[in-house]
Order: C-alpha cells, then structure tokens, then sequence
C-alpha cells in the first residue's frame, strides 16, 4: 500500500505516543506480577 | 548619588519588612530551619540583584529606544561574546549556589543517633503518635483538631488558635534529635514543622523519616500539607517543647493514664455514662462526615440516624467502627477507628448512636463487647 | 526574502465558499486550519470564564477564615476543576489554536498535513469538557483530589474520577493527534525555501512542543489509566497492601507534568518572539540561540521531574540530582530572557496592546522564574512545597506567563484574522487592569506561602487572614476585567475599524508579507516559491 510522505511521517510519530503509553503499563504490569 | 542613596535605603526597608511576621518564614526553632532562612535569603538578594538588572536594561530601554522621541531602530541581532558571556556567567552563579546548598540537604537527611524515636501516622483526618524508642517509650494517642465546630461554622468567635489547637499534643524535650517516621493509614498526607524545618510526606505502607533538634522550648503550630481528602485543612499539628525534667514528669503521667484506661476497660458502665462520653466523642470523630443531625451526607456519608446498621445486631455496627470500611481493597475514609480510639471510647459512641436522634434501642455496649470482637 | 505577494484570492470566487456548508454544518465539518483555529480559540475563552467562575468560588471562600460558602468537599472539587479545566481546556487548547492559524500560514503551506484529523482533534474537546461538568452531578460530585490526581486519593472517589479519567484520555488524544499534525505539517509542507533555520520562531517552539506532547501525553494517559484499573479491576499500581507504591503515581504523573509545563510556556515563548521584534522594529536577537535554547529547555525537562517531589522521602543522592538537573534550566531560559531584552534594546520601540502584554510578560514570568530557582533549591523546597508560594509561583509563569502571551498574540493577529483593527484604547485599560489585578491576587500569596498557609485548603488560621483578603479582592478585579477583553474581541469583531495592510510595521513574518488583509479562506494554494 502506497503511503504518502505525510502519512509516514505521522505514523512513526503516533508509534512512539503508542508504545510511550503501553510500554509504561506494560512495564510496571510485569514488574509487579 | 542620590539614587544609591535611595536604593540602600529601600533595601534596608525591605530587609526590615522581611524580618516582619507574615512576610517571611517563621522564626526559626532549630539550627537546621535557621540554615534554611539563611540560603533563602542569599537567593533572595541574588534574584533581586538579577532582576533589578536585567530589567533595569530593559524598563532604560522602554524609556530611551522609543520611536515616539525619535530613536532610530538598529539591526543588530547577534553578537557571539555577549551570548557566550551570559550563557557561562549564569552557570557560574548556579554552581556557587549549589556548594552550601548542598550540605544543608545532606544534613537535613542525616536522621542518625536520634535520641528519641516518634512514629507519626497520618489518618483521615488526624494524626497518630507513638512514641518508639527513647525516654516515653510505649506512648501512643491520637490528636485530632479541637477547634469547636461552631467556631468553622461562624456560630461563635473564633479563638487564637483556630484550626492550630489538638488535645493530644506531641511533647519532646528540648535540645535532643528527635527522629520522627511517618506513615498513613489511608492516603498521603504530610507532616510538617516549619519552625524546625521538617517535612515528610506520610505514605500509606510506607515509612520516612526526618528529624529535628529543637533548640527552643515553645508550642509551636503547623497543618498536614498534602491533600487528603475533605477534611485536610482540619487535622493540625502541635508540638510542645520543654526543658528535660518536664519532659519527664509528662512521660511519667501520660504512662499512669494509659494504665488507668486499661483499668476502665473492665467496668461496666451505665446507659447515660456512655451517652455521655460517646457524645463526646462523636463530636471528635464523627460529626464532620455523619454530622451533628445524624443525618450524613449521602450517599458519600451514610445517614446513621435510622440506619439499619444501627439499629441491627450489635455485632454488625461494632465490626464496622472497629475495621473500618474498605472498597476495591483500599481504606474509605471510613477509617478503622478501633486502631485510634479505646474500648471505653469505641463503646460510648456506638451507645450514643443507638440511643439518640430517633434511634431508641435503650441498648447497652459495654467495652467488653468491643474487646471481644477485636480480633 | 524574495516578495511575491499574493494579493487576490486565486480569481476563483466560489473557492472562497466554506466547504460548500453553511450554519451550523459548516464548523462541525470544516477541515479548514483558520476555522479549527477559531474553534479552539474561542473554546478556549469559554473554559477561561469556566475555570475563572470556579476560582472566584475558592477565592470567596478564603477571603475570611471559617466555612461560609461551600463545604470542604465541594471546596475540593473547585480546586480540582479549576486546575484540570485550565490547563486542559483553555490554555492549552489557546496555543494550538494559534498553532492552527499561524503555522500554515507562517512557512507558506496551505493547510495541514491531516487537514480532517484535524477536526477531530478539536471536536473530542467540547466532548471533554462536557464529560468534566457532567461529573458535577454525579453522586459524590466531582473528585475533590486536586489536579494532579494523586493515588491513593483517587481510589475513595466516587464515579466521578471515572468520568474525569475518561476527560483526560479524551483530551490526551485530542493532544497527540494535534501535535502529530502540527510536527508532520512543518517537517514535510514548508513552502520551498523556507528552511527550517528561516521559520519564525513560533514555528520552531511549536515544532519541539509537539515532540514533548507526543512523549508525555502517553505517559499521562498511562498514569490514569492505572488509576482506573486500580479503582475497578483489581490492580494495585498504588495501592501498598498489594504490593505496589503510590509514590509510583507521583513519578509516572510528573514524568509527564513537567514537560506539560514547558508544554504551556514554549508556544507562548513563540508567540512573544513574534511580537517583540515587531514593536521594536528590529530583528529577534540571536535566533539560533534562542532555537538552542528551547531545545535544551525541553530536552532537560525530561530530567528533572522530582522537583515536585523532593519531601517524598526520597534518598538524598535522588534529591542532588534533581536540584542539580532543575537550576541547570534557569541558563537556557535565562538566555531567552536575555535575547528578548537584547531585541528591544536600541530598537524604536511602540506600546500597542500586543507591545504591553508581552512585556508583562517578560517581567512578571521572570519573576515566576525567580521563584522557581528559589523552589529548586531542596532545603528551601522541604519549607515552601505544598504552600501557597508554589501556588504564586505557577500562576506567575502561567497567568501572566502563558495567557499574557495568549493575549498578546490574541491583539497582535486579529487584524490579519478579521481584516479590523480592535479598541486600542480599552485594549490598553484591558492591559492594565489585567497587569494591576493579577500583581495584587498573586503577589501577596508569595507571603502566605512563606508564613505557612499550605495549599488546598478551604478555611485557615487567623493569621494568613490579610493576604487571603487581599488576594480574594484581586481575584474578583482580575475576573471582571477579562470581560472587557470579550467586550474588546466582540467590538472588532462586528464593527472595528477597517485594518490597513500592514497594521504593524515591523511584523515580517509570512502572513504579514505575503498575504492580504484579512487572509482569505484558502491561502498558499499553490505554495509559494521563497528561494
């Protein structure tokens, strides 16, 4: 699938919102089992 | 000339209104909180220097570079060493700053060879002391506010030391490192002296420390300051300070109390000696969130006039006050009350709710009942 | 700078037709950066009146000692409100609504890289607020917890905190997905040759703000959601009895809370960087530094988190580190400050409403900076933290801080916005009265603080009773006074005087160069070419 520049650019910028977000509950999820 | 002269006058004055009550922190009790004062005035006079410079530039500015009495506008926007020069010089001040700054921290954390030990517990909404280790080992009670309701509610004049007065307050003597530990029951709170420079926040499951060395005797005043739900304003502290051989003669009373109370577990009391004393202590624990009426404030604080808890089995009410009540695993601010108050207290305000308002049991509950159902 | 000025709107009349909607229709589904714009301006002003009324209810309440007018608990939920309703829903929502109609215009694109994410991003807003009011009347009411939300407080709320935790995803997302579209448009659409070296400075605060919302924002969103879970599906993040810390709250909170403040002040550092130069008809002094500078004020507010928290019990080496890292950001900002004077110094200097505000600005966030340094210090912290000083210090930086900028930019670009020139007059007694009201509210808490008043607190002793009358009395000045910017705004608005084309002589940025005024619908379509 063809991606504009734009798209890409937005892409990377919510994958590093979205792994802030799960990596953080993620962490302290495991850290506390 | 003149405008020196002017300049060390208002500086003067302004040290002089600083020295003021209200302007400034309080007057210091211990060494620590005295080291303090005086790094906050270092900063203070840095800042105002700094200030009054850059802003001199700028408010010379304002006046001379006008276009309305003709100055022309230059181009200039750079200039490398004024850059250079007031990127460095500011990151000299700061590091000459953080030297005596930093060994008034390290002292501050430094709670070793205390002589006397007080764990201090915040609860919604007063706070618990138990003295650990030192001369009044094995002391413990709760100090609540005792400011009268009707001094909050505007129904009568407030006295001097509104919302600062407990009935139980925590004594030390003068002159000794006290090591005080804090921890909650419920959330965080803080307990705080400013006049000996201690703040520690008071963690539920956790346990701090800080300590002081008062060097005056005195009462001195404070207030819980961390957010603890409706009641945080209302659970102050009070610490008095006396010479070593009151200090004593306090440890000494306070030990033959506590044994007493142990004694008047064991008696049997009747209807009106409980209704009496247990309006008493509604008045201490209760009436903020169930109110004078009875009537609570529903459905955040049940009504207890007509309950059905009250006017159950006596069994259920006792369970209740005793351990609280707890959601989703954590304390409401219906507190475990048979952690802070006594059997005799517990059964006279469990007697008064039965037997006031329309509540008309005619029941009795006895401080062995309460024994009995502690587990 | 080459001119090519775009004096007439592309010859095709119908173009200028917004989206084909007219009413109501047209702003739900305008794609258009100038609408959004407006949207989140005046979406902004409206949360402003809001969170004022709710703060003139705390004020009244403590101009004497003893309840009179609310209880504790709904006291708390004020304070609670306030706070999360300003921050969320006026002044941040003030700068992206600037970002919205500046930054196209201001690198010569024509609209946003996701022109119809955009609409969402605005419109999740009103459903936010709403959810924030709505809890109001929720058995319990609202959470009484203060902004920060702290655990285990949070646990004891009623549905309340669920409806104010959904709020705050809302606006979380509303957040991300704006600073994705505002970082995406100014990397990828800036017209050519309009480097990045050569935007105007607001773009440039803007662009590094977006990276800080889209690291932070998560880790807010993050924070309450282990709150939720803690509230409802057994969890125990924060909770001790189950093995977990609700000192991790406070860190997870403030890993975000502190970029959220540089969050606030960078696009009203943009704004101001616009205004000065052009009331001192001068250029910015030292543009490369002051983009060095906003970006090492962001980087390091990543590290420096723990301030707010120095009296949590933690080792002293902890508090070190922090205190270090904290006063390390007084030398960027300094140099900001230092830049800005540097720019009106020798310039031809005139006073316009824009003029006055920023520099109010400039002095009263300088002194909230002060007090900051004086905070950073940790034995002085251990006395101030949770008083009324660090009350005094944030709305310093933020009042007059942020919404003094807000205001600046606010006079500054409505005669490009409208094509008419506002009230200068009452635009200065607006100033003034704004200047004079918010010194007396907030100056007197500085003392409150350092005398012992703790924060949150509906009643007092008797001895913090002048500063709390004093400050009630500027409180209700500096309220009425924001009507009379509505007055002004409205007045423009409907009948100012027709704007010239230049109405400021030394503005150079795009819009002012390139574009007519008022800017029509669609503006650099085709981009232009600035080599």
């Amino acid at each position: 699938m063809a991606l504009s520049r734009n798209a890409k650019t937005g892409l990377i910028l919510a994958s590093i919102a979205a792994a802030w977000f799960f990596g953080l509950i993620i962490k302290y999820w495991v850290m506390g089992r | 000339m003149l405008k020196k002269l002017m300049l060390g006058v208002l500086g003067v004055a302004l040290c002089g209104l600083a020295m003021a009550a209200e302007w400034n922190l309080q007057p210091a009790a211990s060494k620590l909180a005295a080291d303090i004062h005086w790094l906050h005035e270092a900063v203070m006079v840095l800042v105002i220097v700094l200030f009054v410079g850059v802003f001199g530039f700028m408010f010379w500015s304002c006046y001379a570079h006008r276009k309305s009495v003709g100055h022309p506008a230059s181009q200039f926007h750079e200039n490398t060493t004024v850059e250079i020069l007031w990127t460095v010089i500011p990151g000299i001040i700061l590091v000459a700053i953080a030297w005596p700054v930093t060994k008034v921290v390290i002292s501050q954390k430094d709670t070793s060879n205390p002589d006397l030990t007080i764990k201090v517990t915040g609860m919604q909404w007063k706070w618990g002391y138990d003295y650990l280790k030192g001369e009044g080992e094995g002391i413990s009670f709760v100090s609540t506010l005792s400011t009268p309701r009707d001094q909050i509610e505007g129904r009568a004049p407030k006295g001097e030391h509104y919302l600062l007065e407990v009935d139980n307050e925590m004594v030390v003597p003068v002159g000794r490192k006290v090591r005080v530990l804090t921890t909650a029951a419920d959330v965080v709170h803080s307990w705080w002296m400013p006049v000996f420079g201690a703040k520690q926040d008071a963690i539920p499951g956790f346990i701090r420390d800080a300590w002081f060395r008062a060097d005056k005797t005195g009462t001195y005043r404070s207030q819980c300051v961390e957010l603890c739900g409706k009641e945080h304003g209302f659970m102050p502290i009070v610490v008095r300070v006396v010479p070593q051989e009151d200090y004593s003669k306090w440890v000494g009373e306070k030990k033959a109390l506590a044994a007493k109370s142990a004694d008047d577990e064991n008696k049997a009391y009747t209807l009106d000696q409980l209704k009496v004393r247990g309006e008493k202590v509604y008045a201490a624990n209760c009436v903020a969130c169930h109110q004078a009426s009875g009537k609570g404030v529903p459905p955040a604080f049940p009504p207890l006039d007509g309950s059905k808890v009250v006017l159950g089995p006596k069994g259920a009410q006792i369970d209740t006050v005793l351990n609280g009540v707890v959601k989703s695993g954590m304390p409401t601010a219906m507190a475990a009350f048979g952690k802070q108050l006594n059997n005799v207290e517990l059964a006279a305000v469990i007697t008064f709710t039965r037997n006031n308002w329309g509540n008309k049991t005619g029941e009795v509950i006895q401080p062995a009942d309460i024994k009995a159902r502690r587990k | 700078m080459s001119a090519v000025v775009d004096t007439h709107a592309h010859g095709h009349g119908h173009d200028d037709h917004h989206g084909g909607y007219g009413g109501i229709m047209r702003w739900i589904t305008t794609t258009n950066h100038k609408d959004i714009g407006t949207m989140y301006l005046w979406f902004s002003f409206i949360m402003f009146m809001v969170g004022g009324v709710m703060a003139l209810v705390i004020r009244a309440e403590l101009f004497s000692p003893g309840l009179q007018i609310v209880d504790p608990d709904f006291f708390n939920q004020m304070t609670t409100m306030h706070g999360l309703i300003m921050v969320f829903g006026a002044i941040m929502p003030a700068f992206v609504g600037f970002a919205n109609w500046l930054i196209p215009m201001q690198i010569g694109a024509p609209d946003m890289a996701f022109a119809r994410m955009n609409n969402w991003s605005f419109w999740i807003l009103p459903f936010a607020g709403a959810l924030l009011i709505i809890s109001f009347f929720t058995p319990g009411g609202a959470p009484g917890v203060g902004w920060t939300l702290y655990a285990p407080l949070t646990v004891q709320m009623g549905v309340g905190m669920d409806l104010t935790i959904f709020a705050v995803h809302l606006l979380g997302m509303s957040s991300i997905m704006g600073s994705i579209n505002i970082v995406t448009t100014i990397l990828n659409l800036r017209a050519p040759g309009m480097t990045l070296m050569r935007m105007p400075l607001f773009c440039w605060t803007w662009l590094i703000t977006g990276y800080l919302l889209i690291a932070v924002m998560p880790v807010l969103a993050g924070a309450v959601t282990m709150t939720l879970t803690d509230r409802h599906f057994g969890t125990s993040f924060f909770n001790a009895a189950g093995g977990g810390d609700p000192v991790l709250y406070q860190h997870i909170f403030w890993f975000f809370g502190h970029p959220e403040v540089y969050i606030i002040a960078l696009p009203a550092f943009g704004v101001v960087s616009q205004v000065i130069p052009a009331f001192s008809r001068k250029p910015l002094f030292g543009y490369a530094s002051m983009v060095y500078a906003t970006s090492a004020i962001a980087i390091l507010s990543f590290i420096v988190w723990a301030h707010h928290m120095y009296t949590v019990g933690m080792p002293v080496t902890g508090q070190l580190f922090f205190m270090y890292a904290t006063t390390l950001i007084a030398v960027p900002t300094g140099v900001k400050v230092f830049n800005w004077v540097a720019t009106m110094w020798k310039g031809s200097l005139t006073f316009e409403t824009p003029m006055l505000f920023a520099c109010g600005f400039l002095f009263l966030f300088t002194l909230g900076g002060f007090t900051g340094l004086v905070l950073s210090l940790v034995p002085i912290d251990i006395q101030l933290h949770d008083t009324y000083y660090v009350v005094a210090h944030f709305h310093y930086v933020m009042v007059a801080g942020a919404l003094f900028a807000a205001f600046a930019g606010v006079y500054f670009w409505l005669p490009k916005w409208t094509g008419k020139m506002y009230d200068e007059k009452l635009g200065q007694i607006h100033f003034w009265l704004t200047m004079i009201f918010f010194n007396v509210t907030f100056f007197v808490q500085h003392f409150a603080g350092l005398a012992g008043m703790p924060r949150r607190i509906p009643d007092y002793p008797l001895m913090f009773e002048t500063w709390n009358k004093i400050s009630s009395i500027g409180a209700f000045g500096f309220g009425l006074s924001q009507l009379l910017f509505l007055y002004v705004v409205l007045k423009c608005i409907r009948s100012g005087a027709k704007a010239p084309e230049k109405p400021w002589e030394g503005a150079d940025s795009l819009e002012w160069t390139h574009l007519p005024t008022p800017v029509p619908y669609h503006t650099f379509d085709p981009q232009p070419d600035l080599r």
